[in-house]
């Protein structure tokens, strides 16, 4: 019988098959570079009637020893017949990668499917934008920083023409993914902190904890009431004071919510920085901790760092997916695991949160511009922004200015601590 | 309810099941300061370490409840369905006993209803299972040693034999997975002990009868 349900479903699935082509490109003159944000171009041909589905693109991440990860992304795509589709898509690619899957998804059917191999090189690429240039690049093609990412350096022959948002581009390039403009203006660039001290950070956070004492004295009254509440149950049958003293003892376990939030199943620690120069974007790194084992969904299109202390990309899957109201993207957490990823944030979406401005001095120290008041930094901030501060610092010269700002915020499944720095150099 | 007695040897087996309820309760109550402990704490030691103990309480209470009726018997003897009320009534009461510490951990821990539920539903047929299976034990052998090889020993092969097998039958791993929310694993438990209840009530209430 399960034969005859098989034969059934490939004949309703055979003729659609294939009704849409798929093809593309990975990365910068077809090199995608290792550890960086690739350039992928996607084209959809729809050979057959209107089509309404997922554009579903997908890679395994790693290799047999280091364990591996997959990662996926997914946006909808309406097709109309005999109709093409492109899109640009960010993709990042790490060592390991081999090829890239793409695929058509429609109604739990897919109408095609096809594969890229992947020409993966170590170091980072060299281009120009405008001729002469060892790798000439598309100047529409430059308006997201992300698509920068596989470049080390760039050479503009025309830097007064270039279009102002592919000048925002390039300075949030420079300025967090440590890109340079050849014959361009150098100037503030991040420095990361290391993920591990990051994934530290958030392992650090005070793990949640119930009213200990309370319940040692809830559960020993209760013991000692049970205690003087069944023998007068074994031998005269009344069970009205059992069933009394129990449903109290619900009533009064129903009431914890009272004394004790529970537990958000996460904890993040956000980081938001701002470059000088650079304001159009801010680099946002994140570190989330499970309290409980589950998936994790946030708003944005978070990419993953690998803590070099761990080392293994077992466990680290992803998947992104763009929704009516933006990407999203979702990971899985184990228990009292950490995760580290960034995203480069456009600052139009939100408004920066009002702090403290501080002045750097010749010695590296800080002057608090309230009150004048002057402190070592790991006295005047909150130790959540230590880890990221100290890659900001060793970038900092006498004059800069540093405005920080800090806050916790509890939401759906989510306790986020976030950390604003705002670096203004003179 | 009125004239609900019941053999006082079970007081102690009540007591036992609270105290140790109530200590694993506590026990997974405790949390490490930084969340990065939970890693190594918290996997063994929290709600996972109160449900294994809650799944083995409640399997050793039956066990007793069914010895105890067993006695009981041979001095009130009674119809097969007098047994089959006495059997749960005895059960429900340490289930009872149970509650409050079942809700105070899913409050504590957060999550959802139909899981504490669905999970409250489980410790009674499991247990019910467990005092069915001491009172045949009881009734068929003779010889107190033999009875309690093949209690306990039985209580320990279904309980963990499934967990070194990983096959999703020992009542530990059922209890789990209705907690974190019902799945496939979690109410298929449920129905085999609840289908394996149903098939005794129904011998016992054919036999008699």
């Amino acid at each position: 019988m399960s034969w005859l349900v098989t034969a059934v479903l490939l004949f309703l699935c055979l003729p659609a098959w294939g009704q849409v082509e798929l093809s593309g490109a990975l990365g910068w003159g077809g090199k995608a570079v290792a550890g960086r944000v690739n350039p992928l171009w996607v084209t959809l041909y729809n050979r057959g009637t209107a089509a309404r589905g997922q554009l579903v693109v997908a890679q395994q991440v790693g290799s047999g020893w280091r364990g591996t990860a997959q990662w996926s992304l997914s946006l909808p795509a309406l097709l109309a017949p005999g109709g093409r589709a492109s899109f640009r898509i960010p993709w990042p690619v790490e060592r390991g990668v081999r090829r890239v899957e793409l695929e058509f998804r429609s109604g739990g059917a897919t109408l095609g499917a096809s594969q890229l191999t992947v020409d993966l090189v170590a170091t980072p690429l060299a281009g120009a934008v405008g001729p002469p240039g060892q790798l000439v690049l598309p100047l529409e093609e430059l308006d997201d920083p992300l698509l920068l990412s596989p470049l080390a350096e760039l050479v503009v022959n025309r830097p007064d023409t270039l279009p102002s948002g592919v000048e925002a581009a390039l300075s949030t390039w420079r300025a967090y993914l440590g890109g340079t403009v050849v014959g361009g203006e150098t100037g503030w660039q991040m420095s990361w902190p290391p993920a591990q001290d990051l994934a530290a950070a958030v392992l650090r956070a005070p793990a949640p904890r119930p009213p200990l004492a309370l319940l040692v004295l809830g559960t020993t009254a209760y013991l000692l009431a049970i205690g003087f509440a069944l023998p007068p149950l074994a031998r005269e049958g009344q069970p009205a004071r059992t069933a009394t003293l129990i449903l109290v003892s619900c009533g009064l376990a129903l009431s914890i919510p009272v004394l004790y939030e529970p537990p958000q199943p996460f904890i993040a620690y956000q980081w938001t920085i701002t470059a000088p120069g650079a304001t159009r974007y801010s680099l946002d790194l994140l570190a989330l901790a499970g309290t409980q084992a589950g998936q994790w969904q946030g708003e944005g299109r978070w990419l993953a760092c690998l803590p070099a202390g761990d080392g293994t990309w077992a466990g680290q899957d992803i998947a992104w997916e763009l929704g009516p109201s933006g990407w999203i993207t979702r990971v899985f957490l184990e228990l009292g695991e950490a995760r580290v990823m960034w995203r480069l944030a456009d600052t139009s979406q939100g408004a920066a949160e009002r702090g403290q401005t501080y002045r750097v001095t010749a010695a590296g120290a800080l002057i608090r511009a309230e009150d004048g008041a002057t402190a070592p930094p790991e006295r005047m901030f909150a130790p959540g922004l230590l880890p990221v501060w100290k890659g900001v610092r060793a970038t900092l010269t006498e004059g800069d200015l540093v405005t920080v700002a800090h806050g916790v915020v509890s939401r759906g499944q989510e306790r986020r601590h976030w950390f604003q720095l705002r670096v203004e150099a003179q | 309810m009125s004239g609900f007695r019941f053999p006082p040897a079970l007081i102690n087996s009540y007591h036992a099941l609270a105290i140790l309820a109530g200590l694993a309760f506590l026990i997974s109550a405790v949390a490490p300061v930084q969340v990065g402990g939970l890693r190594t704490y918290g996997a063994f030691l929290g709600t996972p370490f109160f449900l294994g103990v809650t799944a083995l309480l409640i399997g050793v209470l039956g066990l007793h409840v069914g010895g105890a009726e067993r006695h009981w018997e041979g001095e009130v003897p009674g119809a097969a369905r007098h047994r089959v009320v006495r059997l749960t009534g005895l059960l429900t009461v340490g289930w009872a006993l149970l509650t409050p510490f079942v809700v105070a951990s899913r409050l504590l821990q957060g999550g959802s209803w139909p899981g504490l539920g669905l999970a409250a539903l489980f410790l009674l047929v499991c247990g019910w299972w467990w005092a069915a299976a001491g009172l045949a034990v009881a009734g068929r052998l003779e010889s107190g040693g033999t009875q309690f090889l093949v209690k306990y020993g039985g209580l320990a092969f279904v309980y963990f034999a499934p967990l070194v097998l990983a096959i999703p039958v020992s009542p530990i791993v059922i209890l789990s997975r209705l907690w974190d929310g019902p799945d496939a694993v979690g109410l298929g438990g449920i129905a085999l002990y609840g289908g394996l209840d149903l098939v005794v009530v129904v011998l016992w209430l054919a036999r008699k009868s």
